[in-house]
Formats: structure tokens, C-alpha cells, sequence
């Protein structure tokens, strides 16, 4: 549903990239998780994706279409749920719905029946100006199913929602992965990608460092780790090391020639520090 | 209240609106104004009627009417008649045997028709009586000085205008809040934002009058007026600013104070005298009184006093009336 | 395509009642209907500011003024008197010198006036002088292009009508077409909407289409509360309409050039006082400026003057309206390009 080739982009023009050479694909039906830490270039492939960029220099192709030529057509079959809440804030939840559902050619979802899905129903009728930011947010999300998209582009959609909402948000993720929607999941919450994606792609520096399952890149960059737990001056202190790095295995060693070692379990590694590993810093900046 | 921390709010402000081009417009934006008007104000001031001729009224009759007004010749009597038809009023002068004729559309006034008839006559023949002039060596105009005072008073809504401006970006931004979090007072958020303005008041008028060319004025006069005036001015600023919670409802707040602001001159103008009362509460008025009698009357100290005395006296009456409303408006913490 | 015109239209107009602009706009034609059905007078006076100083036995001249003369002038007997009547520096000076019967008139000029206006003040004189003393005054045949119908001069205060429905009216859109782009801009929702089906033709027609549905709202409080609700409303609103329209794409071709209303504010300022420029013919007919009649409130202001106080040439509105028109079919495209372009380049 989504194929990317060769896609750069600059903002300055000197030859800095923020977007340097990236390529992947998604298939219909994928949850695919484009990860990586702020400044990396997600929202700018994200941008170029839907059109809101122009294409520099690369091949984007959306549903078939080529990006560069998208028309009404393409757009009649993408949902894009924003990060930032851009809503008309002097309009209710509903007139904001039901003003953006009027502009797509396509049968749309009841708007009534969207704010109810995402637990709206009761601000209805109140202007969006005085949403909490997670209904604002909220409200957004709903906003780019109205569609029934083919190809959902979902960027950060859990930010800033308490965990009853975000389990419902991804739930509704879930189902529309059921109605064999194509879902492009921006994010850099490491948790929420393991759960929902079936693919994910680490993003660093304009460049992808890889993309695979989130279980082969766990597996493939994060076997072995183990986490050691030891008492040192009266302290519980935890470590996580790995027998690959040889300043790990010299360490483990110490710790166990010592005899201060209180557990000892081997762990799978989270997302989180297959990135690290990846791209040698975190994920937080 | 610190001095300093009223200059560091200036300074601030006058960097972001820096940065956002917007006090760049607010100084290129009068040299414009004043040098369009220089351009102009000869041709409104300078202007009688205006004629048009074919070639067969002769060129020296045509140099002898160019005397009396703006003559525009065209090739031939049809396309004489359609600049005459065009939109706005010119009168069409034509040859003809024993003697000439005018060519009207029909719906001048009587005054252009009599005006055309009287330089025709005085150009074509002889005096019934001579007339000789002499000149009292005055070179302001009275029409530049009126555009000059139009233009002072401009000035003063622009600077008004920053400060809303200025205002509404910190509600914006939200970094009210943070100044709000800071050890500073209101009363010295507001007169940084009070300084910038007045700065840009003062660069405003002096570059105005001086690109306009404004005939001689006492700049000190001009200065002391200003400075009254742009209380109030900068009431109506901190007024739109305090009820304005964005741009947009600023720019409509700007829109009724500034119209609110420059009515007054025009009514001035266009009101008759025993009407005139109507206007004495608004200080404005009397900031366009003192400016006319500066740049356009010649007033001495003793008028120019009075003036903006009972101007002062006016906007810092506002001034308390608003105090408690500004206030509570433009509170910075809670 | 013309249900997502409709759905934009109506947002539009629903965010300009939010907003509280609806409002205003009724507000201030409010506002400037009274001042001029109450305030400004319907006949401002002529200010001539002359003082005349008839020095003769019979003051043939004094007299003429005193009685016939269009506006104030000031008579005076002393050379004091003349000097200090002088010292306001808009008054012109005549003193006229004889026996009994007038030989020779001196004009006083402050130094400022145009040669031009001095010559023309000359000339005007003379005639004065020479239809006392000879009883004869400069006539020309003429030739009326057209049948003098109606034509009669309305008064100085319903004058300003056209003015104000041009400024307030016609030219609304030049502000407020900004203003609301850029609350899109700042609520992002036009990013939003740039990841729908709706294109910038429908926008940018929806938006030119709420301005001119305000504007007419304008005109029309403006016009009925001040020339009354019998008037040629057929020629005034479409007008009006057309005006709006070329006004608000000007605004939204500007407003892409700005990073927000703060920038925008003042250019967009100072272009509408530049297009406010032919209201000098419009007052003063004797000025050329013939570069002002390139501009599109030039046909404008004269076709509304015609459509509320009519002289015989209806065609001067049709004109108007095609001139409109074709502004606006060439300015679309442009703008469509341009605001493509724009919103493209800079990803709002």
C-alpha cells in the first residue's frame, strides 16, 4: 500500500538532510510502526507521505498512486490523525466532524457515532475551544476515520492520554486492522509499538537503521542481555549486561568472582534498547 | 518598580517584534505613507479643473490654458468625446468656426462647466481690470500640514497598535505565564511594553513630518504634544490588548480602536461648529487641535499648553476610570 | 466540488459570527450610518477664505461678495485688519484699489498656493469684475454628451455613502479573508484540510464567497440606514459583491506572503489606504492622477457613486462590474498558483 524509494528531503538546501535516503514498504492490512527519537525525520516522511510536503528528490507511492500526482482519488482513501490538536476551536466536536466530513466524495462515518467511539458523545455540542487536551486529542483521531480510510496515517496517538484512553485508542487501532485498514503508526512510545505494530522501522538521523518485527529485532539485537542484581556497600544495584560486549562479560565475571550477586535472570530486551544499541543514544530527546 | 526590569521588557519586546518583521513595517510603513502623500498633496493642492483639447485648439492657446489647469490633449474630436464620458470629471474644449465650444458629459457640476468658461475666456482675452499679485513668503502648506497631522496622529495608533499587539503575543505564546512566574510587577510589564511604544511614537512622527516636509514647526511644541497624546493612544492599545485573548480578536479590536481614534480628526473637519461640543470628552480631539495649531496655524506656546493641558487632564481621568479594569485584565498572576 | 463550496462557505461564516466579526461589521455601519444622518451636515461650506479689502468709493466688490459669494469672506476696512485676517495661512487676500469704481485688484498670496491656483483665482476675478462693471460673463457654446438627467449633486453627507461602502463594504474582505487564514494557520487546520479531497479552488472560491455575502450584509445596513431602503439595489450589490471578491483573493494572495496577522496587519494596511486613493477624484474632480485609474476601486467608487445618485450612465456600472470580473477571472488563477505553491513550500 505504501512504497518509499530513495526519499531525501532538505529544508535548508545546503545539503543537511532530515530525511536522507529512507526506503520501505507496507503491505495492505500491516501496522507499521515508523519509530525513532524527535528530530529523527519521522514527521517529514510522515509529511511527504500524505502531501504535505512536496517530494525533493525519491519515489513515494501511495496506494498506488504516485505522491507528486496525488489526487482527490488518494485523499478520498487516507485518514491522517495529527499530532498537534488542529481544530476549529471556536466549533463543536460535532460541527468539526461533520464540516470535514462534508468534503470527502466517499460515503463517511456518523460523525455522532465516531465522537461515541472515542468516548465524545457527551461534548457533542460544547466547543472544541474548551476540550481538555486529551479530548482535543481525541477528537483528532476520530476526525481522520470519517473517511473509512484505506491507508491510515496515525502520528503519536496515545500522547498525553491516560491509560484507560489509551487502551481504548488502541483498540480502535486494533479494529481497523481487522477491517484491513493499512495503519502507518508515527510514534516514539516503544511500548505502544511492540504491542499494536506488526513491522516497525527505527528511524535515526534521516536514515532507517532498521525494520523488521519488533519479536526479530528483539530477538536479533537484544538476546542475551542479562539482568544482574547485586549488593555492593549495603546497596541493591541493578544491571543489565550482555554477554556480546566484552567489557560486559569481563564485568558479569567480577561480579560473580566477588560472590555479591543476589539474582540473576537472562531478559529479552525492549524496543527501547534495541534502539539504543542501534543508534547509540535514546529516545526521550 | 525597577528601571531595569522595565527596560528588559522593552528590549525583549522590541526584539521579537524585530524578529517578526512586524516593528520593521511599523517604521517602513510611515516613510511610505509620507512619500506617497508628498507626491500627492501637490496635485490635490495644486488642482483647479481639468481640460481636454484636440490638436485644433493650437498650441499656444493650449500652453496658455496649461497655466490655469491640467490639460490633457487627444488626437481627435471622437476621442475627446470619450475622455470626456470617462469616469471622472474632465471638461472637453473644442475649435470651431468663430470661436470654441465646450464639450460637458452632462453630469459635472455647475462649477467645473463656469470654472472651464472663466479660464477659456481669460486665456483667450483681455482683462477688464488689472490684476496684480503679491506673495507673503509663506511655503508650508496648509494641505501638507493637514496631511501632517493626520499622519502624527497615525503614528500614534501604530505604536498603540505594537503594544496590543505586543500584549496578545505574550497571551499567545503563554509567556505571560512565565513573566507572571517572574519578580515582576504589572505596573512594570506594562511600561516596558508603555516604552517600546512611546519609542516608536516619537521615530514615527519625526520621520512623517520630516518626509512629508512639513513646513516650520517648533519641534519641542510637536514633541510635548506627542508625548500628551500618546496616553491615550496607548490606553486604546493596552484597552484592545487587555480584552483580546488572540490575533484575530485583536485585529478586531485594533479595527473599532483605531477607527474610534481617527474619526475624531475627520469628524472635526466634517462636524459644524455648534456640533463640535459633541467631541470636547475625547482627548483625541484635543491632540488634533494642538497638532493643527502647530502644523498647520502657526499656535504659540501659550494655545499649545492649554491644549494638551486639558488633553492630559482628559486621558489621565481615562486613565483612573480604567485602572481597575485594565487590571484585572491584564493581570499577570491569577 | 459544490458541496464541500457550501460546507467551506458556511464555516466560514460561521467562524466570522463566532468570532464575533458579524458584529463588529454591524456595529460600525451602525456607527457611520448616524454620524452621517446625524452628525455631518449635508452642506459642509465652501471654505474660501477670502479676505477682501475694497478700498473704492462705491465698494462695488464688497457688496458683491457680501451678498453673492459662496462661502465665508471676510470684509475689512483697515490695513491692520487686512494684515491680521491674513496671518492663517489657508486665506488669500484681495484688495481692491480705485476711485469710486474699481481700477486695479492685488491678490495676496501666503506663498504656498500652485500657480495654477493663483492664475485660476486671477481669472476668476477678473470675470467677477468684468460681469459688475459690464454686466457680461464668459459664455461658450456646449455640447451635453449627454441628456442632463438627474445629475443634481447629493448632499455632502450622503457623498460619503459610496465611500464608506467601498471601504467597509467592498474592501471587508481585505482584512477579514486574512484574519481567518491565519486562525487556520494557527489552529493548523488547514493542514487538516490539505489531507482531504477538498482542493484550493473551492477554498479559495468558498472564502471569496462568505466575504461577499458579509459584504453585501454591510452595504446593505449601510444603505438602508442611510439613503433608505428605495434605491438601485440592483446596481449597488453586485457591484459590491464583484468588489469583495477581487479584495479578498488580493488579501489571500498577501497573506501568504506573512507568517502571521501581526506581519500582516500593517502591508495589508497600508495597500488598502493605497486603494482608497481614487476617493481623491472621487471629492476633488479638478485632480489628475491618472496612474489612480488603474487601480480597481477607481471604476468601483464611480459605479457606486452612479447606482446611489444615478446622472444618465448606467453604463458606467455594467463597465465596473465586467472590469471586476475580468480582474477576477485573471487574479484566480494566479492565486490558486500561488497559494498552491505557498502552502506547499512552506508545509502549513
Amino acid at each position: 500500500m505504501i512504497a518509499v524509494d530513495e526519499l531525501y528531503h532538505s529544508y535548508t538546501g545546503n545539503g543537511t538532510y532530515a530525511v536522507a535516503g529512507i526506503g520501505f514498504e507496507v503491505g495492505k492490512g500491516e501496522i507499521f510502526g515508523f519509530l525513532g527519537p524527535n528530530g529523527a525525520g519521522k514527521s517529514t516522511t510522515q509529511k511527504i507521505l500524505t502531501g504535505l510536503l512536496p517530494v525533493q528528490r525519491g519515489r513515494v507511492e501511495v496506494a498506488g498512486h504516485d505522491i507528486r500526482r496525488a489526487r482527490r482519488e488518494l485523499f478520498n482513501r487516507i485518514g491522517v490523525s495529527f499530532e498537534s490538536p488542529n481544530l476549529y476551536r471556536k466549533l463543536s466536536g460535532l460541527e468539526n466532524l461533520a464540516f470535514y466530513a462534508s468534503l470527502y466524495d466517499v460515503p463517511t462515518a456518523d460523525p455522532g457515532e465516531l465522537l461515541g467511539r472515542v468516548g465524545l458523545a457527551d461534548a457533542a455540542h460544547r466547543r472544541v475551544g474548551a476540550y481538555s487536551k486529551g479530548m482535543q486529542q481525541r477528537l483528532v483521531f476520530a476526525r481522520s476515520l470519517l473517511n473509512r480510510p484505506d491507508i491510515w496515517f496515525v502520528d503519536e496517538p496515545t500522547a498525553g492520554l491516560d491509560p484507560a484512553t489509551t487502551q481504548r485508542v488502541k483498540e480502535i487501532i486494533r479494529e481497523e486492522r481487522e477491517r484491513g485498514v493499512t495503519v502507518f503508526l508515527t510514534t516514539h512510545n516503544m511500548l505502544v509499538a511492540d504491542e499494536l505494530c506488526d513491522r516497525v522501522a527505527f528511524l535515526n538521523e534521516g536514515r532507517i537503521v532498521a525494520a523488521d518485527s519488533p519479536r526479530e529485532l528483539k530477538l536479533r539485537y537484544g538476546k542475551n542481555v542479562i539482568l544482574v542484581e547485586h549488593r555492593t556497600e549495603g546497596r541493591l544495584v541493578r544491571e543489565v549486561l550482555s554477554p556480546l560486549v566484552e567489557a560486559d562479560r569481563a564485568r558479569l565475571q567480577r561480579l560473580l568472582a566477588d560472590e555479591r550477586v543476589e539474582t540473576l535472570h537472562s531478559q529479552e530486551a525492549t524496543l527501547e534498547e534495541v534502539f539504543i544499541k542501534l543508534a547509540g543514544r535514546g529516545l526521550g530527546g | 518598580m525597577s528601571a531595569r526590569r522595565v527596560w528588559s521588557i522593552a528590549g525583549r519586546d522590541l526584539k521579537s517584534s524585530l524578529r517578526d518583521v512586524i516593528a520593521a513595517w511599523v517604521l517602513v510603513f510611515p516613510p511610505i505613507l509620507a512619500l506617497i502623500a508628498r507626491l500627492l498633496v501637490p496635485a490635490v493642492g495644486g488642482a483647479t479643473v481639468k481640460l481636454v483639447a484636440t490638436p485644433g485648439l493650437g498650441d499656444a492657446l493650449v500652453d496658455r490654458l496649461a497655466e490655469y489647469a491640467a490639460v490633457e490633449v487627444v488626437p481627435d474630436r471622437p476621442a475627446l468625446d470619450s475622455r470626456v464620458l470617462g469616469l471622472d470629471a474632465a471638461v472637453g474644449l473644442v475649435a470651431e468656426e468663430g470661436g470654441y465650444r465646450l464639450v460637458l458629459e452632462g453630469n459635472e457640476g455647475e462649477e467645473a462647466a463656469a470654472l472651464a468658461a472663466i479660464i477659456l475666456a481669460d486665456s483667450l482675452g483681455e482683462r477688464a481690470i488689472s490684476i496684480r499679485s503679491v506673495d507673503r513668503g509663506r511655503t508650508g502648506s496648509p494641505v501638507t500640514g493637514f496631511v501632517a497631522v493626520l499622519f502624527a496622529m497615525m503614528s500614534l495608533v501604530l505604536a498603540g497598535s505594537l503594544m496590543s499587539l505586543s500584549v496578545v503575543e505574550d497571551k499567545e505564546t503563554g509567556s505571560i505565564h512565565a513573566i507572571a512566574v517572574a519578580p515582576l510587577s504589572r505596573r512594570e510589564y506594562l511600561a516596558g511594553k508603555g516604552i517600546l511604544g512611546l519609542g516608536v511614537a516619537l521615530l514615527n512622527v519625526s520621520l512623517m513630518l520630516y518626509l512629508i516636509g512639513a513646513g516650520p514647526f517648533d519641534p519641542a511644541k510637536v514633541l510635548v504634544i506627542t508625548l500628551a497624546g500618546f496616553v491615550s493612544a496607548a490606553l486604546v492599545g493596552f484597552y484592545v490588548g487587555a480584552i483580546s485573548d488572540n490575533q484575530v480578536s485583536a485585529i478586531a479590536g485594533m479595527k473599532t480602536g483605531n477607527l474610534l481614534f481617527l474619526l475624531v480628526p475627520l469628524l472635526t473637519l466634517a462636524l459644524p461648529d455648534r456640533l463640535e461640543s459633541v467631541l470636547y470628552p475625547l482627548p483625541t480631539y484635543w491632540t488634533f487641535l494642538a497638532y493643527r495649531g502647530v502644523l498647520v496655524e502657526g499656535a504659540g506656546w501659550p494655545e499649545v499648553l492649554r491644549l494638551t493641558g486639558i488633553n492630559l487632564v482628559l486621558s489621565l481621568a481615562l486613565v483612573a476610570v480604567s485602572v481597575r479594569f485594565l487590571g484585572r485584565r491584564l493581570s499577570l498572576r491569577g | 466540488m459544490r458541496r464541500r463550496f457550501w460546507a467551506l462557505a458556511v464555516r466560514d461564516l460561521k467562524l466570522v459570527v463566532r468570532n464575533h466579526h458579524l458584529t463588529i461589521v454591524v456595529a460600525v455601519a451602525v456607527l457611520y450610518s448616524l454620524l452621517v444622518r446625524f452628525l455631518i451636515p449635508a452642506d459642509p461650506g465652501v471654505t474660501l477664505n477670502l479676505v477682501v479689502w475694497d478700498q473704492t468709493g462705491a465698494r462695488a466688490l464688497a457688496h458683491w461678495y457680501g451678498e453673492a459669494a459662496p462661502g465665508p469672506v471676510l470684509l475689512v476696512d483697515t490695513e491692520t485688519a487686512y494684515a491680521e485676517a491674513l496671518e492663517p495661512g489657508n486665506r488669500i487676500g484681495v484688495k481692491v484699489i480705485g476711485g469710486h469704481l474699481p481700477e486695479a485688484v492685488e491678490l495676496t498670496f501666503q506663498g504656498h498656493e500652485s500657480s495654477r491656483v493663483r492664475r485660476v483665482l486671477e481669472a476668476t476675478l477678473n470675470a467677477q469684475v468684468a460681469a459688475m462693471l459690464r454686466g457680461e460673463y464668459p459664455r461658450f457654446p456646449v455640447t451635453s454628451l449627454r441628456p442632463p438627467g438627474g445629475g443634481e449633486q447629493p448632499p455632502f453627507n450622503l457623498s460619503l455613502v459610496p465611500v464608506l461602502v467601498l471601504f467597509e463594504a467592498a474592501m471587508l474582505g481585505m482584512l477579514l479573508a486574512g484574519v481567518l487564514l491565519f486562525a487556520e494557520k494557527d489552529e493548523q487546520t488547514l493542514r487538516a484540510y490539505r489531507v482531504t479531497p477538498g482542493g484550493t479552488v473551492e477554498y479559495l472560491l468558498a472564502r471569496c464567497a462568505a466575504m461577499g455575502m458579509l459584504a453585501l450584509v454591510s452595504a446593505g445596513l449601510l444603505t438602508v440606514l442611510t439613503i433608505g431602503p428605495a434605491t438601485n439595489w440592483a446596481g449597488i450589490l453586485p457591484v459590491v459583491f464583484l468588489g469583495s471578491l477581487v479584495f479578498t483573493l488580493v488579501a489571500m494572495v498577501l497573506a501568504n506572503l506573512f507568517k502571521n496577522l501581526g506581519q500582516f496587519y500593517l502591508p495589508s494596511f497600508l495597500l488598502m489606504l493605497a486603494l482608497m486613493l481614487p476617493v481623491i477624484t472621487y471629492f476633488q474632480p479638478g485632480v489628475s492622477l491618472p496612474l489612480l485609474h488603474l487601480l480597481p476601486t477607481h471604476p468601483l467608487i464611480y459605479a457606486l457613486r452612479e447606482a446611489y445618485f444615478p446622472t444618465g450612465s448606467p453604463q458606467v456600472l455594467s463597465r465596473a462590474a465586467l472590469q471586476l470580473l475580468a480582474t477576477f477571472a485573471v487574479a484566480f488563477p494566479l492565486a490558486v498558483w500561488t497559494f498552491r505553491r505557498q502552502l506547499v513550500v512552506k508545509d502549513v
